[in-house]
């Protein structure tokens, strides 16, 4: 149960920065779920949205499916990218307090990110 | 605050340039690339969600012909990044790692991402 919760908290950028091997493993998994979510939305890019009126597109995302698999696409591209992020700044950036620097500069756009997804997503 | 001593990654200089090492910075540039392009999918979802105007504005930015170019580059950062990253995971668990295939994987992902993207644009 502890395994889930610090999972999901991750996921949704509300815990702190992971290293080492739990840094590896969740840029994998995340990896894995990012490739179906990413493919998903190209689909959808192509054979919907491309062509799509605005009204289509607004009813298209108040589907409930579609709604929870755009919000889990923004959830994993932010927390993936985070972890990414974290290992280039790692390798290139020699300073550490502009390591950390960046680092909560990019969860704070994450955070902000996710708080817009979901409310706009709700809203609708 | 305390100089760090741990030794900083060997920079880009001192490698003598080949198909691997730099199709391995691609990775990292396309995903960088992806962080910042992932930026409009909430700022979309917003836009349609609270003002088909705004959304409005947001297609006509999006459809312009100036954006087609950093926009063929995003698709191009997301077909190779998702590509090479199933090239990463096989590696992972210890498949692919003879010189040939790494070599020979590398340039198949190189030449299928540009397919995708062709078709992509093609499609759209």
């Amino acid at each position: 149960m502890m395994g889930v919760i610090i999972k999901v908290r991750r996921l949704f950028g509300l815990a702190p920065f992971e290293h080492d091997s739990d840094h590896w493993k969740s840029q994998r998994s995340s990896a894995i779920a990012l490739f179906i979510l990413g493919y998903w939305f190209v689909y959808q890019l192509l054979f919907f949205i491309n062509d799509a009126s605005i009204t289509d597109i607004q009813q298209w995302m108040a589907q409930p499916l579609n709604s929870v698999l755009l919000a889990l696409t923004v959830l994993y591209t932010f927390y993936h990218s985070e972890l990414g992020l974290q290992v280039i700044t790692e390798d290139y950036i020699e300073s550490k307090s502009t390591q950390i620097t960046i680092l909560y500069l990019v969860r704070t756009i994450r955070l902000f990110v996710i708080v817009l997804t979901f409310i706009s997503l709700m809203r609708i | 605050m305390t100089k760090e001593t741990r030794p900083l990654s060997p920079h880009l200089s001192v490698y003598r340039w080949q198909v691997t090492n730099t199709l391995s910075i691609i990775h990292r540039l396309s995903g960088v690339t992806l962080y910042f392009g992932s930026l409009l999918l909430p700022l979309w979802i917003a836009a349609i969600a609270y003002d088909a105007s705004f959304g409005q504005v947001m297609f006509s930015l999006i459809s312009h012909p100036l954006s087609k170019f950093p926009l063929i580059g995003l698709t191009f950062a997301f077909f190779y990044h998702s590509l090479n990253g199933i090239r990463h995971l096989l590696w992972d668990i210890g498949k692919g790692f003879e010189p040939n295939q790494v070599r020979n994987s590398g340039i198949a992902v190189v030449v299928m991402s540009l397919l995708m993207t062709s078709i992509f644009w093609w499609m759209i």
